[in-house]
């Protein structure tokens, strides 16, 4: 993976970020001007020491802004999704964009780009979660589940359910009920 | 037998380059007395002064560096300094011209500052300057956190279109061609001539 490094501008500046590398055991592909090329991923520890010890030499570790909002996408979605008993007047999009004050476009590559899905598929995984958990409760029919999550009709709804899980509501309802009461048995 | 030494070195940068050659020193058991950008003062107990400056001289080449000599050579040398030290900090904003700038702080007449600077090191302080600044522009860029636009404010441009022209002059690539392309070309700061 690479990381970004603030501040490097000569030779004595690559030796000095190799030296602090192989401190921390890690193996690097290319040290350039300003980014690293390091084997494998980088744990949360290593990061924040690395980030430390070239504080130390006056260079800065560049925080990945990139994640840090498809961190705060993602919350939104989650809170929008599961949190709320009702769901935005307004479209997804328009309420993302506002909420975080950027260009949804913007956001939405940004979203591609680091998570590999986009903001549109992720929102539709969440729901199916939602849905699922709602089915299991069993408070509410099909129907209600659908209005609640202001899907358009329950064809739509079951429709989209068999797309990502690969089952119709009932035949889920049905088997996961299967399950429990099979383990309450025991 | 103690004495003391003072060199000028060619080619320093950043704070890194200190800590390089403090470690190399160091591992030659040479006393550091005080190092800044461009100037190095050692103590020494148990060689001459030939021994010194050739065991110091050998350590710096290893690294890039070079001492300095002449007087000119530590003109230049001050003259680099002032002006890497001068877009060091984000925003640039030049109160008074590079050139008043560079003779008030040397204590030295721009124009025969000028001219030790072209004719030793076939570039003009001005283009030598211009030079610098890219350099930093594309560190900007590569770092994708800023547009255009505010790197151009940053580095007291006056308008994006200035900064655009005279980056593609020095790089003959346009910004946004440098940004999509996947292996940014940086310079060593001390290798941009």
């Amino acid at each position: 993976m690479f990381i970004y490094i603030k501040y490097m501008v000569s030779l004595r500046c690559k030796m000095v970020v190799e030296q602090e590398l192989q401190k921390l055991g890690l193996h690097f592909v290319s040290v350039d001007l300003g980014t690293i090329e390091i084997v494998g991923n980088i744990t949360d520890f290593q990061r924040e020491q690395l980030r430390k010890n070239l504080k130390a030499c006056g260079l800065e570790l560049l925080e990945d802004k990139r994640k840090i909002m498809v961190e705060k996408i993602k919350a939104l979605i989650i809170e929008m999704v599961h949190y709320s008993d009702e769901s935005p007047k307004v479209n997804y999009s328009d309420y993302i964009s506002e909420q975080l004050g950027y260009d949804y476009t913007y956001l939405a590559n940004t979203f591609s780009e680091v998570k590999g899905i986009t903001i549109q598929q992720y929102i539709i995984l969440n729901k199916i979660q939602r849905v699922k958990q709602l089915l299991l409760y069993d408070e509410l029919n099909l129907t209600e589940i659908s209005y609640k999550l202001s899907y358009s009709s329950v064809a739509h709804l079951s429709n989209q359910f068999k797309n990502v899980t690969g089952f119709a509501p009932s035949y889920y309802k049905k088997r996961k009920k299967k399950r429990i009461e099979r383990l309450e048995d025991l | 037998m103690d004495s003391q030494r003072e060199y000028w070195i060619k080619n320093m940068v950043c704070s890194r380059c200190l800590k390089v050659i403090k470690q190399e020193l160091e591992q030659i058991k040479i006393q550091v007395i005080s190092i800044e950008l461009g100037r190095l003062t050692v103590r020494t107990t148990s060689m001459n002064d030939k021994q010194i400056d050739a065991q110091i001289k050998e350590a710096l080449l290893a690294n890039g560096f070079e001492i300095a000599i002449s007087e000119v050579e530590v003109f230049i040398e001050e003259v680099k300094l002032a002006l890497i030290e001068l877009i060091k900090e984000l925003p640039v904003h030049l109160k008074v011209k590079t050139s008043e700038h560079l003779a008030s702080k040397l204590h030295h007449d721009y124009k025969s500052l000028s001219k030790m600077f072209s004719k030793k090191e076939n570039i003009t302080i001005e283009k030598y300057f211009i030079k610098l600044k890219i350099e930093r522009v594309k560190e900007l860029i590569q770092l994708q956190q800023l547009v255009f636009s505010d790197i151009a404010y940053l580095l007291d441009y006056s308008s994006v279109n200035h900064l655009s022209r005279q980056f593609k002059n020095i790089t003959g690539l346009s910004m946004t061609d440098y940004k999509n392309s996947q292996v940014c070309e940086r310079n060593f700061l001390d290798e941009i001539i």
